[in-house]
């Protein structure tokens, strides 16, 4: 009888390593130094527009070839109208418009190959202190682009405690269309506005007959921060301690 | 008399519009297109210290080997104590910190070959305004790393002529001056490669070239006759 318990505990403890091999190694990973892909993100208008509530990041990775071999962030949905926070706008419409537009809820997928390796095939979690400070650039009262700093946190499932801080780069490369192949397809969180809980993004579809703009990301900075073997994981010789 | 006048205005006006020929090109240009260079920035702790009032910023187009054959941003000097915008850092240090940042004064330079320009003569002009937006990230306190978008308006000389640019930053370093990397200015514009400083990378950038409002425009021809009646 020992040994049936024994044998089942080595099962369930071999199918538990299997599946959750160790935590991502704590560390600061950066795309300037080659340890982080870059990656392209679309923003879909769920809102009806540009800056409405409602509207929906999707963000992958981009190798040059490939989307979402590496990283992957999934529907934080923007949650209040964006706050203004510097003007330079002339008479005539030129200059600069700076927003800053906090986001809720959504997701994140990263790859178990990355530098940050700990033995999982991949790492999910989900995403908080979700924000985008954008300078949008005028000329003649048309936008012609702008440049955003990204960045957000997020919570390893599994994992507890095992937090990670991203800040990046974007810019703007086509809006009010639907994205080309190439880039992150449109995808609708929810639900939307102040209903919507931190981590909460029970719905991220493919989004239907709606617009939205996608862009660039760059000269990203990824923390990996408090991971450690979660508490609700045994080792081999916990699992052995059990029964002597 | 009278002809003689006329005459000499007629050729003091000819060498003024051949001394100024070829204004830059009304317009946006954009790194992503591939029609302008992207770059590199340095900001001297002429103040004493990351962030300090004082410091000094240096921009300067990257071919990937030479710096400044295109553009470039000389002396924007900040000019208060950077804007808190938003602190997510928890109890252990560990998070995200936006600040605003306002500097003052500063010059620019395009050159002559780039997409605004027929060859003629390179251009120069003044800051009006020019602006930080920086994300820092910092765990247990200490900053790790920050990207931030830089913005700045300005005016030609010469020419009625203005100009908006937008672009990406990012930190890549911290110390001494690198090789490389535009030289570290002191406040008074001097170089000075012995001052510490921080440094990195200028990607995305927008640039718009458009006339200046009505409030900025020097005068016109017509105006000048007027004032001779």
């Amino acid at each position: 009888m020992r040994k049936a318990i024994a044998a089942l505990a080595f099962v369930v403890c071999f199918v538990a390593v299997s599946v959750y091999a160790g935590p991502p190694a704590n560390g600061f990973f950066f795309s300037a130094a080659g340890q982080v892909l870059e990656g392209r993100f679309s923003e879909a208008y769920i809102g009806g527009g540009q800056g409405q509530v409602g509207n929906t990041v999707h963000a992958l990775s981009w190798d040059g070839g490939t989307l979402g071999t590496q990283w992957g962030v999934f529907c934080p949905v923007l949650s209040a109208p964006p706050e203004l926070i510097d003007s330079t706008l002339d008479a005539n419409g030129n200059g600069h418009l700076t927003w800053r537009s906090t986001y809720r809820g959504g997701t994140f997928w990263l790859s178990g190959t990355g530098d940050w390796a700990g033995g999982d095939p991949f790492y999910t979690g989900i995403v908080y202190d979700y924000v985008h400070t954008t300078t949008m650039h005028y000329l003649a009262g048309q936008i012609v682009g702008y440049d955003t700093n990204a960045q957000f946190k997020g919570l390893f499932d599994i994992y507890e405690s095992c937090i990670m801080l991203t800040i990046a780069n974007a810019t703007l490369v086509g809006m009010y269309g639907i994205p080309p192949a190439d880039y992150p397809v449109l995808k609708q969180g929810g639900p939307s506005g102040p209903t919507l809980k931190t981590g909460e993004c029970d719905v991220c579809n493919d989004a239907v007959d709606v617009l939205g703009e996608w862009g660039d990301v760059s000269s990203i900075t990824l923390v990996i921060n408090n991971c450690a073997l979660s508490t609700e994981q045994t080792t081999w010789g916990g699992v052995k301690s059990l029964y002597r | 008399m009278k002809m003689a006048s006329v005459l000499a205005a007629v050729v003091l006006l000819l060498v003024a519009v051949l001394a100024q020929a070829g204004p830059p090109t009304d317009g946006a240009y954009k790194s992503i297109t591939g029609a302008m260079l992207v770059g590199r920035f340095s900001e001297s702790w002429a103040g004493g210290g990351q962030g300090q009032i004082g410091n000094a910023v240096h921009s300067m187009s990257w071919n990937g080997t030479v710096l400044g054959t295109q553009w470039t941003v000389s002396c924007p000097v900040l000019a208060q104590v950077p804007a808190l915008i938003s602190d997510s850092r928890d109890a252990s240090g560990t998070g995200m910190v936006e600040y605003m940042s306002h500097y003052s004064g500063g010059v620019f330079w395009l050159s002559r070959t780039g997409p605004w320009g027929d060859g003629s003569q390179d251009y120069t002009g003044t800051l009006d305004y020019y602006t930080h937006h920086t994300t820092f990230v910092f765990v247990n306190w200490i900053p790790i790393s920050y990207t931030a978008n830089a913005e700045f308006s300005g005016h030609f000389d010469g020419y009625c002529k203005c100009i908006t640019v937008t672009a990406n930053g990012a930190s890549v370093g911290k110390g001494t001056q690198p090789s490389n990397y535009p030289p570290f200015l002191q406040t008074d514009c001097a170089t000075n490669t012995g001052l510490q400083g921080e440094w990195g990378s200028v990607r995305d950038v927008i640039l718009t070239i458009y006339e200046c409002a009505s409030g900025n425009d020097p005068s016109t021809w017509g105006t000048i006759k007027t004032l001779y009646r």
